[in-house]
């Protein structure tokens, strides 16, 4: 009877034996899901020029502090704003945009604005009829100011009511802004 | 219980030897019960007058003596309850005796938990929990059924996930023993629950103090060992049914044990147990907390043999569970935490339901283990204890992915796997009449694996250990010394850029004990211990890199830290009378190196807004303490009980307080036990109040918002025992915060966001299954 014990006592071993495969190794890992960019195109609607502003941190939070971070400088005038949600950490770089288009009535873009001379007014619409926020239409008044504006992305699934306070925050960028 | 023996039965089973020609070895052992219902008294005191020996009778009642010479002694059997009765005793040859004791109130028993003496560790404070005590507490996670235990407090994350916390400490900084294998999952993390279903154990102890020379190293405040029944001993099927339902939470819990041995005398027995839980979200008193369901089955197998000195157990459990995230919880950046605390009710409104959604956890244990005992009749008894386990965590974030073809996958959004080999070597003495020595090796090997995103690196680790432990009884004093030595090799896998690193780390230092114990021969107990052990840092204090979704922070391990070492001196004094009952435990735990979160200025600039920036770093901790409870009969059926906590937690080198240690708290209890009603008997009913303060003592730079009010918990219930036919089913029907008050628990991580869980009434069967058939 003596043998069962020696199975008994070998029985872990032999299942570790087995899980015991050398995976230590990882491999990088490629975080698809990270948002590093944040690309603002203004087309001024007099001139159909465009001016962009970008807000980039490749190797996502913490790290490497972020490669490039711009003033917004526009002019008296009327904008057409397309904004571009990008994974750049990765190559080629993930645009995410479409992604978010795609899942419109889970997503809604926020523009607050502080002491700038610039209002900005949603020209889309999700299919509740609510604002999505990728295509704006802008106004920037004549008077020389500067402030800031803060470029929220929300996610929110299932809730999405148009308020700024509901969900998770997917980007919060906070460009000074100049106008004159 | 009659087919659940206890622990040291079973050893005094496997030290069944021919009796030796030395005189002066006989065994004196017995059980000590009630006069009217044959109850057995556990923990009762017994004391030889002339050989000025103590023993603490086990749960069952069952007690042993060793070393006896041939001779008459007078035996004085003590009992809380009990008159104190003396006996005399002809002893010639090695003696079994069954002791009545006129219990003047029934089934006192339950109540009375307290540290015992020769259990698990000589000179250290332990609480037990077992028999109608756990039971009470069934279907409760580990940690929530742990709060129980005075000094004893909980990490939770809501209801779903609670970390025990003995003294202040916890993780990393706690062991615990699950069937005698060191539980190795991803502890280090605030919201990794312990995973382990309580259902399995018969008994769950606590060692308040640096148990490392026993247990191994990382024991700076204490030791849990969630220990299963022992074998049965009797022939048939016997086993028991448990069956629990919450209110709160639309809830319930259900365990079914089955063990079976085809004869008295067969070496082989076997047990098969497997519990399921289901809860729903969990109501405050004002609103439901969404997405707060959970779903866990368990289960373990156990093959046992055991002829003559030779003892084996192949003993298997599993552990699932899948816990939902509170949603008012996830918050993507320091606004969203902002506006969390600006507002009086959760944001995320959601009502009833038992689905469970993102964010969530779904978690896998496996443990295998042998344990094999043999007793040789003069070298003593040699244990052999192999284990290895597996430990799949996965995390889903609320987020799917917003690319389809990667979210269509279903993957977790984080996932950790750790495999876990270890295996222990010990041998003890026979306990002699003055020394009882034991000696034992230890190794562990380790691989960590982490996929989908990198919180903590991949690594693989090395340990061993090695101690000696020594017991000198003179008179009525114990002394108790030990020492180990540990050694721990790890080496860390990951990338920095694209190139892989693979750095190593070397540990290895000592750990000890020394402690006495004075017992007065009929009441009261002194101990003294002192105690050190040490802790390597883990590899979440040496590699966290990046965003910490659940606090809103960016976390930095540092490469450089050393291991902490700690320095506890605890005293305790225990004194068990008629009608008085007390117990007073005093410690102070110095920590050198102690590792914390420092938050770091200035926040970090990321896409989702600024960060706050917490850096690992080293300081000197001070914590110091006391818990003492203490219990009256006011009337043979009336008892009043006083549990208070309270502990100070100091960051000595920079003179702050230490963030999240658990406030102070006291309760009041009353308990009193009608007389039996026909076919009801056992019957009790119970009152009590909790107040737990604010905790003022909290360093306000290092959290977001302070500390909550303090609060008060009502509870009542009652409970007895149905004799149906030949069966005793034991019931109970309790209520927790019955007053349904709002208040949120520091030591509640989802305290920011939402209030602690309204009224809960809780309603417990236990059906024991004795089988007489032969199958």
């Amino acid at each position: 009877m003596k043998k069962i014990t020696y199975l008994f006592i070998l029985l872990p071993f032999l299942i570790s034996i087995n899980s015991c495969k050398n995976e230590e190794t990882p491999d990088p890992v490629n975080e698809e899901e990270l948002i590093t960019s944040v690309v603002l195109s203004f087309e001024n609607n007099a001139d159909l020029s465009t001016s962009t502003f970008a807000f980039r941190d490749i190797d996502g939070p913490g790290g490497d502090a972020p490669s490039e971070f711009d003033t917004i400088r526009l002019n008296n005038g009327y904008y057409h704003l397309t904004v571009s949600i990008l994974n750049e950490s990765v190559s080629p770089a993930l645009d995410l945009t479409a992604e978010i288009d795609e899942e419109s009535t889970d997503h809604q873009l926020f523009y607050t604005v502080d002491g700038a001379d610039i209002t900005f007014d949603y020209n889309d619409t999700d299919a509740n009829g609510l604002p999505i926020g990728l295509d704006m239409n802008v106004a920037v008044g004549p008077s020389s100011s500067t402030g800031t504006v803060t470029v929220v992305l929300k996610h929110q699934p299932g809730i999405k009511d148009g308020s700024i306070s509901t969900g998770e925050s997917d980007v919060e960028v906070t460009f000074v802004t100049e106008t004159n | 219980m009659k087919h659940v023996l206890f622990v040291c039965v079973m050893m005094s089973a496997l030290t069944q030897l021919k009796a030796q020609s030395d005189n002066c070895n006989l065994r004196f052992s017995g059980r000590a019960v009630d006069m009217d219902h044959k109850e057995p008294l556990s923990y009762a005191t017994l004391y030889i007058n002339e050989t000025q020996t103590a023993v603490v009778a086990d749960e069952n009642g069952k007690f042993m003596f060793e070393g006896l010479c041939p001779d008459t002694f007078t035996l004085v059997i003590s009992h809380i309850g009990c008159t104190t009765s003396t006996f005399t005793i002809a002893l010639t040859e090695d003696t079994f005796k069954e002791f009545r004791l006129d219990h003047t109130s029934e089934n006192l028993e339950s109540i009375v938990v307290h540290g015992e003496q020769d259990k698990n560790t000589g000179t250290l404070t332990e609480t037990t929990l077992s028999g109608k005590k756990l039971d009470r507490l069934s279907g409760k996670s580990l940690g929530e059924a742990l709060k129980d235990v005075n000094g004893v407090s909980s990490l939770q994350t809501g209801n779903g996930i609670s970390k025990p916390v003995i003294h202040g400490l916890h993780s990393n900084r706690i062991l615990i023993m699950n069937n005698g294998v060191r539980q190795e999952g991803q502890q280090w993390g605030n919201e990794h629950g312990p995973e382990i279903d309580p259902f399995i154990a018969n008994s769950l102890t606590v060692i308040k103090g640096a148990a490392s020379v026993q247990y191994g190293s990382d024991a700076l405040g204490g030791v849990i060992l969630v220990q299963p029944a022992p074998m049965p001993t009797q022939k048939g099927v016997s086993g028991d049914l448990h069956a629990v339902g919450f209110s709160n939470t639309r809830g319930g819990a259900a365990s079914l044990m089955l063990q079976y041995k085809a004869s008295d005398s067969a070496a082989l027995s076997y047990r098969l147990q497997g519990s399921i839980k289901r809860e729903g979200n969990v109501k405050t008193p004002n609103y439901f907390l969404a997405n707060s369901a959970l779903a866990e089955q368990s289960g373990a197998a156990t093959i046992d043999y055991h002829r003559n000195n030779l003892h084996s157990q192949v003993y298997y459990s599993y552990f699932h569970n899948k816990v939902g995230i509170f949603s008012g919880s996830h918050i993507g950046n320091l606004t969203d935490l902002q506006t969390a605390f600006a507002s009086d009710t959760p944001l995320v409104h959601q009502d009833f339901t038992y689905i469970i959604g993102r964010p969530y956890q779904d978690i896998v244990h496996h443990l295998i283990k042998n344990e094999t005992n043999f007793h040789h009749e003069r070298l003593g008894t040699f244990t052999l204890i192999t284990a290895w386990q597996n430990d799949l965590r996965s995390e889903y974030d609320a987020h799917t992915s917003l690319i389809d073809s990667i979210a269509a996958l279903g993957l977790p959004s984080l996932y950790f796997e750790i495999g876990t080999i270890t295996a222990d070597l010990k041998w003890e003495q026979h306990p002699g009449k003055r020394h009882n020595a034991v000696i034992g090796i230890s190794g562990m090997n380790q691989q960590n694996i982490t996929r989908y995103s990198i919180f903590i690196p991949n690594f693989k680790n090395y340990s061993g250990g090695i101690y000696a432990i020594e017991n000198y009884k003179f008179g009525r004093v114990l002394l108790e010394g030990g020492i180990r030595y540990d050694y721990k090799w790890m080496q860390i896998f990951r990338y920095e850029g694209n190139t892989l690193e693979t750095p190593t780390h070397q540990y290895g230092n000592l750990s000890g004990i020394a402690g006495m114990q004075f017992f007065d021969g009929r009441h009261t107990q002194y101990n003294l211990n002192f105690s050190s052990a040490w802790r390597s840092p883990s590899v979440s204090e040496l590699y966290s890199d990046g965003l910490h979704h659940g606090s809103a922070s960016l976390e930095y391990g540092n490469d450089s830290l050393v291991s902490e070492r700690a320095y506890q001196i605890i005293a305790g004094i225990e004194h068990q009378s008629d009608k008085w009952y007390f117990d007073v435990g005093v410690y102070n735990n110095f920590i050198y190196n102690f590792i914390y979160l420092e938050p770091t200025l200035p926040a970090e600039l990321t896409i989702r807004g600024a960060f706050p920036v917490f850096h690992y770093m080293q300081t000197n901790a001070n914590l110091s303490g006391a818990d003492v409870q203490t219990s009256y009969m006011i009337i043979p059926q009336l008892k009043a009980e006083i549990k208070a906590s309270t502990l100070r937690a100091r960051d000595v080198a920079n003179n702050k307080w230490l963030v999240m240690m658990p406030a102070d708290k006291i309760s009041f209890d009353l308990e009193y036990q009608p007389a039996d009603f026909k076919w009801m008997h056992d019957n009790a009913i119970h009152a009590g109040v909790e107040y737990v303060f604010e905790q003022k003592r909290a360093p306000l730079d290092e959290d977001y918002v302070p500390p909550p009010s303090a609060y008060t918990l009502f509870s009542a219930g009652i409970e007895g025992v149905i004799a149906l036919h030949a069966n005793e089913i034991s019931w109970s029907l309790s209520a927790d915060n019955l007053l349904n008050t709002a208040y949120r628990n520091y030591m509640n991580r989802f305290r920011y966001f939402a209030d602690d869980m309204g009224r809960n009434i809780t309603l417990r069967i236990k059906i024991p299954i004795t089988g007489k058939s032969n199958l």
